[in-house]
C-alpha cells in the first residue's frame, strides 16, 4: 500500500478501496483514520453522481445515416465538418503571414508619381466681408450724425480726422479713442 | 464499452459464440473485419463501424455534450480509423485502439472550437417514464455531464473511459499513455470535484 505524507492512503489506495480491491492495510487504516474517511466521503458520491448522467439515445434512423455519412466521407465525397475545416485555420494564417512578409520585403520600383488633375480654385478666404455685404459700414453711417453716407469718412485725412469728423468728439476724447485704436490695429500715424 | 463489446480482461462469448477474443483482447470477428479492410475491402469496414458506432458517439457525447458535434467527431474517428487501419496489430483490443483515436479527437476538437449547447429535440423521448419524472431525470443528467465536461483534460478522459466506457485502469493507462498509479489519481481527483462542482444540489 502506498502512503503519503502524514501516513494517510494515497489516491490510488483510495480508489481501490471504492473498487473493493484493497489490502487489509488500507482498509484497517481507513477504518480508523478520520482525514482518509473523509477523502473517501468525498468521492464516493461523485461516483454515484456521474453514473446518474445519461447519454441521450439519438434515433434508430441516426445510425443508418450515421454510417453512409462515415461511407461518404472515406470515399471522398463529403467534406470534413465546419469544425475540422476551421482547425486549419491558423496554419493558413500563419502561411498568408509570411507570404505578407516576403511581399514587403521584395525591393520595388520607385511608384509613378501620379498627377492629380487641377481642382478648381477656391475663393481665398477672408474674416472681413466685401464693403457691398457688410452691415457695420451701413451702422457706422447711421451713427454718423448728419452724414448721409461715407463720404465724408472717405475724404478725411488720417484716423484721428475721421474721428473727429465723425463723431464731432472732443480733442481729448479723441486722442484717447485714436491711440485706444492705433493699439488695437496696430498701426502708427 | 458495452457489455457485449467488453474485451477485457475476461475472455468473452457473445452472440451465440461469434465473438471469440484472442490473446491480445482482440475479437474474433474484429480480427476478420480488420483483415478484410487490411485487404482494401472496404464493406468489412462498415461492419466495424455498425459494431463501434455506439461507444464511440456515447464517448463523444461525454467529452463535447451535444449531439450534433459528437456524431461529427465520431465520423471524424471512424475516418482516422479507415486511414490508420493498416497499421493495426492487433497488439490491443480494437475498441481500445478506437478509443485513443476518439480520446486525441476529442482533444483536438476542444481545441478548435467552443462547445454549443445540447440539442435535446432530436433525441428519443422515453415514452415509458412519466412527464415530470424524465424531465427531472433528464435535468439532473444534463447538469452532471455539464459539470464533467469542466473537469480538468485528463480527469475528464480517465473518468469518461473509466466509469462510463467500463474500461480497466489498465486499458485507461494505455489509451492515456500514463501510468495505472496516475490514472488511479486522477479519477479520484476526477470524482471529489464532481461532487465539490455539484454539491449538495443533484441528489447522488
Amino acid at each position: 500500500m502506498r502512503r503519503v505524507t502524514g501516513g494517510h492512503l494515497g489516491e490510488d489506495a483510495l480508489i481501490d478501496l471504492m473498487d473493493g480491491v484493497a489490502s487489509a492495510d488500507a482498509r484497517e487504516h481507513a477504518a480508523s483514520c478520520l482525514h482518509c474517511r473523509a477523502r473517501l466521503e468525498q468521492a464516493v458520491p461523485g461516483l454515484e453522481l456521474a453514473r446518474q448522467a445519461d447519454v441521450p439515445e439519438p434515433s434508430p434512423l441516426f445510425w443508418q445515416s450515421f454510417r453512409s455519412q462515415v461511407d461518404r466521407r472515406i470515399a471522398g465525397r463529403d467534406p470534413a465538418p465546419v469544425w475540422k475545416r476551421f482547425a486549419a485555420g491558423p496554419w493558413l494564417a500563419a502561411a498568408a503571414a509570411v507570404l505578407v512578409a516576403v511581399a514587403l520585403l521584395l525591393p520595388r520600383a520607385p511608384a509613378p508619381v501620379s498627377v492629380a488633375p487641377s481642382a478648381p480654385g477656391l475663393p481665398a478666404w477672408s474674416a472681413l466681408p466685401s464693403a457691398d455685404e457688410d452691415p457695420g459700414l451701413d451702422i457706422l453711417a447711421a451713427v454718423v450724425p448728419g452724414a448721409g453716407g461715407l463720404g465724408p469718412l472717405a475724404e478725411c485725412q488720417g484716423l484721428g480726422d475721421c474721428m473727429t469728423e465723425a463723431a464731432a468728439l472732443s480733442e481729448e476724447e479723441t486722442a484717447v479713442l485714436t491711440e485706444a485704436l492705433r493699439r488695437e490695429l496696430g498701426t502708427e500715424s | 464499452m458495452t457489455s457485449d463489446t467488453a474485451v477485457f480482461p475476461m475472455p468473452l462469448i457473445v452472440s451465440g459464440g461469434t465473438a471469440r477474443v484472442g490473446a491480445a483482447g482482440l475479437r474474433e470477428d474484429d480480427r476478420e473485419a480488420i483483415q478484410a479492410c487490411q485487404h482494401g475491402e472496404r464493406e468489412a469496414f462498415d461492419r466495424l463501424v455498425e459494431r463501434y458506432q455506439r461507444d464511440v458517439y456515447r464517448l463523444c457525447f461525454r467529452y463535447v455534450n451535444n449531439h450534433h458535434d459528437a456524431s461529427d467527431m465520431a465520423q471524424e474517428v471512424f475516418l482516422k480509423a479507415y486511414r490508420a487501419i493498416a497499421k493495426f496489430r492487433g497488439d490491443s483490443s480494437f475498441s481500445t485502439w478506437l478509443y485513443r483515436i476518439a480520446v486525441n479527437t476529442c482533444l483536438n476538437f476542444k481545441a478548435a472550437r467552443k462547445v454549443p449547447a445540447e440539442e435535446l429535440s432530436e433525441h428519443v423521448a422515453d415514452g415509458a417514464a412519466p412527464v415530470l419524472e424524465r424531465l427531472e431525470r433528464d435535468e439532473r443528467s444534463q447538469r452532471v455531464r455539464e459539470a464533467v465536461a469542466r473537469l480538468p483534460e485528463k480527469q475528464r478522459a480517465t473518468l469518461i473511459l473509466k466509469v462510463y466506457q467500463d474500461l480497466t485502469h489498465e486499458e485507461v493507462a494505455g489509451i492515456l499513455g500514463s501510468s495505472v498509479g496516475t490514472v488511479k489519481a486522477n479519477l479520484f481527483h476526477a470524482l471529489a470535484n464532481l461532487r465539490k462542482a455539484l454539491g449538495q444540489g443533484v441528489e447522488a
